[in-house]
């Protein structure tokens, strides 16, 4: 069976399963110590393989053809390493390596860049500015012309953030991450059939990162809240996962993180 | 290359393509996702972290309210690097960094502790408890049941390392810029990124980085002592000490983290965060490290005198541990962790409480009847026909 259900279980409590989902906005916050890459990763084994694999079932076709009729993913990772994503999605059955071959993922690595920035070696200067930060407008622009670009060899593109709120750290102001993220937006009118997936690390005692969360909370349409437990670690739960949005039911639920799959289950109950 | 099957034939076999993880002194690689594993320098403490520290990562330990054991974990970190001759790199502007490499510990030849005590078991057979004879021990010390894969080493911190052996290690010491050092990052306090220049610089020239080829692959440790303490402080900054702290520090862990990843090195950096005062700042700092850890000591508190916890030092709390480059995190068997040091050995384990240990040698029930002399009808305790 090509559909795998490492993932599907969130892929369901989110309602990405449903018919027309494309063009929509997510954000994913996490907090405390919790970590949302998995929900990241979750995103673009939907598009990559869940959705693909849906309809090529519902059209009675055995394999999917990952031609036109797919959903490219650029990947814009400010936390994690890109190496961590291609693991990640590697236990839950997907190779980015490959699909990146084909044209279909494409990965914008900021850890790189400040580590390029530090050296002499400037690879990716012109993300840079002369006092080290990252430059939003440029990064802006780089995002939108490969998102253009592979725009016109798929039918639809999806633009996956990784804990925006690490541009702040690195120096840039908020108020220009405000824009950056003002602009993001724009792009879903301007290209068709394209979803925007913002994740944002939320410290309730940090004013800029209260501020950042709540807005990107507010100009999505669905948001998925990651924290830990309240009473600390556990074997059995990984951490608390609620949904909130307006075509999908609202609702709390408990995960736990295997090896190689997402559990969901409400609380309190075991895994169905 | 023929290589050997299972029951010892010969077969023509190839494995296709080089091993890309380059094979490292004093390392193992992780079953789980062939990430390179180094020691910490305390054994119960790789347990608890899941087998070791993943190389390219940041240990962050918040200091106890004195210091001293955090101090400590550096001295463990830096003395198991020079016992598999990794290079090492120490920043610190409250001590004297040489002062400290000077009191590295030198490992015990040999650990035969635990297993002198499993023998002494099995000689002396219980008459009275024989159903309990064969039952497996109860393990307190995380990781001690596995000893014989054990990645690091026992430390004696008795017998330092002599000033030969001293020399013989590949250390850097950082404890300001010098003249011709520029900073890098634009921080708010330059010297933050004087620190940071001086350690890209150090992972350059020592050709550590991942695509790097130098003739003999090894790991830098770097140990940077009480990041953010009140000696960091430059008079050039304008703002107030918690707000440039506030900005400077997640940053500089941000960058510090995005070195490392490029890289086959490993950081364990403290940080005295009770001396913040905006909690904001021990948030960010544990979101910026890959795992973080607090030693919370007894001395000059109230838990020093109490009976409760006479076997322990202090107590550990695990604040975070982060997936690097899996799903799934590993999660300690417990998190009701205390720490006690002995001469030979810095040992985590699970807090247990003490057994409750009358003094009296009489029966409970004789303390009873003994006591309660006004609550019999009787005056006469002596009779035998008394209940």
């Amino acid at each position: 069976m090509l559909y795998s259900k490492m993932a599907a279980a969130l892929i369901a409590a989110l309602g990405l399963d449903q018919p027309n989902v494309q063009s929509s906005s997510f954000a994913v916050l996490e907090r405390g110590n919790a970590d949302s890459s998995f929900v990241l990763s979750c995103f673009m084994w939907e598009c990559l393989v869940g959705r693909p694999a849906r309809e090529s079932r519902a059209n009675g076709l055995l394999l999917p053809r990952t031609s036109e009729s797919s959903t490219a993913v650029l990947l814009l990772s400010c936390h994690h390493s890109s190496a961590h994503y291609r693991n990640q999605t590697l236990k839950l059955g997907l190779n980015l390596t490959s699909l990146s071959q084909k044209g279909l993922f494409e990965e914008l690595d900021l850890m790189k860049v400040i580590s390029e920035s530090l050296s002499a070696k400037k690879l990716s200067a012109e993300l840079v500015d002369e006092q080290g930060t990252i430059a939003v407008k440029n990064l802006f622009l780089s995002v939108r012309n490969k998102l253009m670009k592979m725009r016109e060899n798929f039918k639809s593109v999806c633009l996956i953030i990784g804990n925006i709120n690490d541009i702040v750290t690195s120096g840039v102001s908020l108020e220009h991450v405000f824009i950056f993220i003002n602009y993001l937006q724009g792009l879903l009118s301007e290209i068709s059939n394209m979803s925007l997936v913002i994740s944002s690390h939320v410290t309730d005692e940090d004013e800029n990162e209260r501020l950042l969360g709540t807005f990107i909370k507010n100009s999505s349409d669905l948001t998925v809240l990651v924290s830990g437990l309240q009473t600390g670690l556990s074997k059995d739960v990984s951490g608390c996962l609620s949904v909130l949005g307006q075509s999908v039911p609202s609702g709390t639920y408990h995960y736990r993180l295997m090896d190689r799959q997402v559990k969901m289950f409400s609380p309190g109950s075991s895994s169905v | 290359m023929a290589s050997l099957t299972s029951e010892g034939n010969i077969t023509s076999f190839q494995k296709k393509g080089r091993n890309r993880i380059p094979y490292i002194q004093g390392t193992r690689q992780s079953v789980q996702n062939a990430q390179i594993l180094a020691s910490s320098g305390v054994p119960s403490l790789d347990h608890v972290l899941g087998n070791g520290l993943p190389v390219g990562t940041i240990l962050l330990i918040e200091e106890d309210v004195f210091g001293t054991f955090a101090k400590l974990m550096l001295k463990y970190f830096l003395a198991e690097g020079a016992a598999c001759d990794h290079p090492l790199f120490l920043a610190s502007r409250d001590i004297v960094p040489k002062s400290l490499m000077k009191d590295l510990p030198l490992p015990i030849k040999s650990d035969s502790g635990s297993g002198s005590s499993q023998g002494a078991k099995v000689e002396d057979p219980m008459t009275i408890a024989w159903r309990y004879q064969n039952m497996r021990q109860v393990q307190s010390a995380p990781g001690s049941s596995n000893s014989g894969t054990q990645l690091g080493h026992n430390f004696d911190l008795t017998q330092t390392i002599s000033p030969e052996d001293l020399d013989s290690c590949d250390f850097t010491l950082w404890s300001g810029p010098e003249e011709n050092d520029l900073p890098v990052g634009g921080f708010i306090n330059p010297d933050y990124g004087f620190l940071l220049s001086r350690i890209q610089k150090h992972l350059l020239d020592g050709q550590f980085g991942v695509q790097d080829e130098p003739s003999k692959h090894s790991i830098l440790r770097l140990a940077i002592h009480s990041l953010g303490s009140p000696l960091w402080v430059n008079s050039s900054c304008g703002q107030s000490l918690d707000a440039t702290i506030k900005k400077d520090l997640p940053r500089f862990l941000l960058c510090l983290r995005s070195l490392l990843r490029e890289s086959y090195a490993l950081a364990m950096v403290t940080v005295p965060c009770h001396l913040f005062q905006d909690p904001a700042i021990q948030r960010l700092c544990e979101y910026q490290s890959d795992m973080a850890l607090k030693f919370e000591s007894f001395a000059g508190s109230s838990y020093e005198t109490n009976p409760v916890f006479k076997e322990y030092h202090g107590l550990l709390h695990v604040r975070k541990l982060g997936p690097i480059n899996t799903l799934a995190t590993p999660v300690p068997e417990s998190l009701d962790l205390a720490f006690k040091l002995r001469r030979r050995k810095f040992v985590i384990e699970k807090l247990h409480l003490p057994p409750e240990l009358q003094e009296s040698a009489q029966r409970e029930q004789d303390d009873i009847l003994s006591g309660n002399k006004s609550f019999s009808c009787s005056s006469n305790q002596s009779s035998k026909l008394d209940f």
